[in-house]
């Protein structure tokens, strides 16, 4: 009997993994070691580090400089465009690649607001303050940068005065083009409580990533990892020659398994950049390849550690056993992107006691992680976690 | 009447005279694989409807009366096949015999039976549902041949026998759904500024981690001399949240108000016990 609930719990799991679209491709190679934590942290902040994905800028250049045109040619032109993410995207990286391009001239407000303030009731305050010193100091026709709108409310009762400040002050000034951004969990959450959809109609969805890309994105890492392509290709058959018909994509990957394995990517992680840099980490390990004695001496542990780094087959992580709490808590979290664990307390209700005991376990099993900006769902969790809620009854898109 | 009744006893024990050692050993297997299968499927059903995504809960957890119905069904036809040649004089001796004993000596049991199978096509309640018969309120747990299980707010189990629904009035709460109603009042000064109040319960519910927030929020007023109720009327995403979800809105509905300064009834009628 045990034997059977279990095959038949497996055919559940089995179902999750392919509706979000994660399968493994092939056994795990056993005799590759994980990697050291000090090599996924450095990794990590590489990641962080990169440049927001071209396809991302030459889309939010096109739509800002058409909105911004038609804003100051057309009076009844929307003043405003908002920048919607999915809530793995770093929005404040949104945020300061508009503020440096040079031919918007636009202005940031609170360019030091990274995080919800500490006490949440005085969002609404800073906020109105920082707009009207905008205003009284700033030329018209400027763009004004605003935080992400995520980052501007808490889920409480008293925690959205400032989302309907913004919306009224944004909705009662032409003068300025406004450039906000929030993650589409919250968008869909605000709609739904603040009405914002009807105040701020212009918005400009994040496009998904296809393994092109997320190749071309990724590249910068190139340098740390040994990607096995080149190798493999000796073994695979030849790849067709590039042709005058080929178009560009085509000619540029170097193998046939590199397109199989960031095509594979790109659909495991749903297009989402930051979801795919998770999965494409967790698909490395090291592995010792053979070097002379001379070399090896000459390697610093750490190094040793750093080159060994080889890119295996992707590999997916399992999304444990959620119980109706944790459903609740995953939830808030995403809601917020980021958040800290007595603001969690805040929105779910309960005391900070029992959120720390309950969200103890999925920080063991890594599901979500203490990040610098609070609390934070793993990336490579995020589209089992979505797809989990979605089935329980929980508004996520 | 009476010889008819006589015809048919007789007619009874010409086929107990077939009873074999066989036989009865076969009718014994019979009922030790139906109960056996009672409880497979009694297991199975409640494991899988709590694995399974929630909207797939309730019709999984409400197939149990029909699968049990099912298993007792062809149970039935087996220990007949066993016993009885099913001729059309035979199957109607039984029926009068069955009929005429279960008039006869469990007139209650048969009542509860037969609103039992009528209520699985009626369904005033299913396995799953939220409901109040008389005093009792809460979840259906078990659909059983007589009667249901209710398992209460306060963790409590009440069996309710069937024949209840000829006389008591059912009401239920959600009716194979996960959302449910609930509507929670508030008695507040008729001073306090009823806009304000109504914000404030409108945000309460828009912000509790149980609200579905594709259900409507209305805040109802009804005027009493003594004060002015303000009932909250929203749905949770999953009505098993019920009574943590009612708590969860007065807690934090009763702390704005505190912070607000929003004034409460004077106490009236106080009977102070000596």
């Amino acid at each position: 009997m045990r034997n059977l609930f279990k095959q038949v719990q497996g055919w559940f799991v089995a179902t999750t993994l392919v509706e979000a679209g994660v399968m493994e491709t092939e056994e795990p190679d056993r005799s590759a070691r994980r990697l050291s934590p000090a090599i996924v942290q450095k990794l990590s902040l590489a990641i962080a580090e990169l440049p927001l994905p071209q396809v991302h800028q030459i889309q939010l250049r096109s739509q800002i400089d058409q909105a911004v045109t038609q804003w100051r040619s057309d009076p009844k032109a929307p003043n405003h465009l908002v920048i919607i993410a999915d809530p793995t995207e770093p929005l404040e990286k949104y945020r300061r690649w508009v503020l440096d391009q040079p031919d918007w001239a636009s202005v940031a407000l609170l360019s030091d607001w990274h995080r919800r303030p500490q006490d949440y009731t005085t969002i609404a305050d800073k906020l109105a303050q920082a707009i009207e010193t905008a205003q009284a100091a700033g030329e018209p026709g400027q763009l004004v940068v605003l935080p992400s709108l995520d980052q501007c409310f808490l889920r409480c009762a008293d925690g959205l005065a400032a989302i309907d400040y913004l919306r009224d002050a944004i909705a009662g000034d032409r003068h300025h083009f406004w450039v906000l951004s929030c993650n589409q969990w919250a968008w869909q959450y605000l709609d739904s409580v603040c009405h914002t959809r009807a105040y701020f109609q212009q918005t400009l969805t994040i496009p998904k990533l296809d393994g092109w890309a997320l190749r071309r994105w990724l590249l910068p890492l190139n340098a740390n990892v040994e990607y096995p392509f080149a190798t493999a290709e000796q073994v695979q058959p030849a790849p067709k020659p590039p042709q005058q018909s080929d178009s560009e994509t085509a000619e540029a990957w170097a193998s046939e398994l590199e397109e199989q394995y960031f095509t594979a990517l790109a659909t495991a992680a749903g297009g989402i950049s930051q979801v795919a840099a998770a999965l494409w980490l967790t698909s490395l390990c090291h592995q010792e390849s053979e070097k002379t004695a001379e070399t090896a001496a000459q390697e610093t542990v750490e190094s040793r550690e750093y080159h060994s780094v080889v890119l295996k087959d992707l590999a997916f992580p399992e999304l444990p056993s959620l119980t109706a709490d944790d459903r609740y808590l995953l939830f808030s979290l995403v809601l917020h992107r980021s958040i800290d664990i007595s603001d969690l307390a805040l929105t779910l209700g309960d005391s900070l006691e029992q959120v720390t005991s309950q969200a103890w376990p999925l920080l063991q099993q890594d599901v979500i992680a203490i990040a610098p900006l609070g609390y934070q769902l793993n990336p490579a969790y995020y589209l089992l976690v979505r797809a989990n809620l979605r089935r329980n009854n929980f508004v996520v898109d | 009447m009476f010889e008819e009744l006589i015809e048919s006893t007789d007619k009874i024990a010409a086929l107990v005279q077939r009873l074999t050692l066989d036989r009865v050993i076969q009718a014994v297997s019979i009922l030790g694989l139906t109960y056996l299968a009672f409880l497979i499927l009694d297991n199975t059903i409640s494991w899988l409807s709590e694995h399974v995504p929630l909207q797939f809960r309730l019709s999984i957890k409400q197939s149990l009366p029909f699968c049990r119905a099912l298993v007792l069904l062809v149970a039935i036809v087996l220990l007949l096949s066993r016993f009885l040649q099913l001729s059309p004089s035979s199957l109607l001796a039984l029926i009068a015999f069955f009929l005429v004993g279960l008039g006869f000596a469990f007139k209650d049991y048969a009542s509860s039976v037969s609103a039992g199978l009528i209520s699985l096509f009626e369904q005033p309640y299913q396995v799953g549902d939220h409901v109040k018969i008389g005093e009792q309120y809460g979840e259906v747990t078990r659909y059983g041949l007589r009667g249901i299980r209710l398992r209460t707010s306060d963790d409590r189990d009440v069996t309710i026998p069937h024949n209840y629904v000829w006389t008591q009035p059912v009401v239920n709460s959600n009716r194979g759904k996960l959302e449910a109603l609930v509507a929670v009042s508030f008695y507040l000064s008729h001073h306090a500024d009823v806009n304000q109040v109504i914000q404030i319960l409108r945000r309460v519910a828009q912000t509790s981690k149980y609200t579905d927030l594709r259900c409507p929020i209305a805040v109802e007023l009804v005027e009493n001399p003594e004060s002015t109720q303000f009932s909250l009327e929203t749905y949770p995403m999953d009505i098993r949240d019920e009574t943590s979800y009612r708590t969860d809105l007065i807690r934090r509905a009763k702390a704005i108000f505190k912070q607000q300064a929003i004034a409460y009834p004077p106490p009236f009628n106080l009977k102070i016990q000596g």
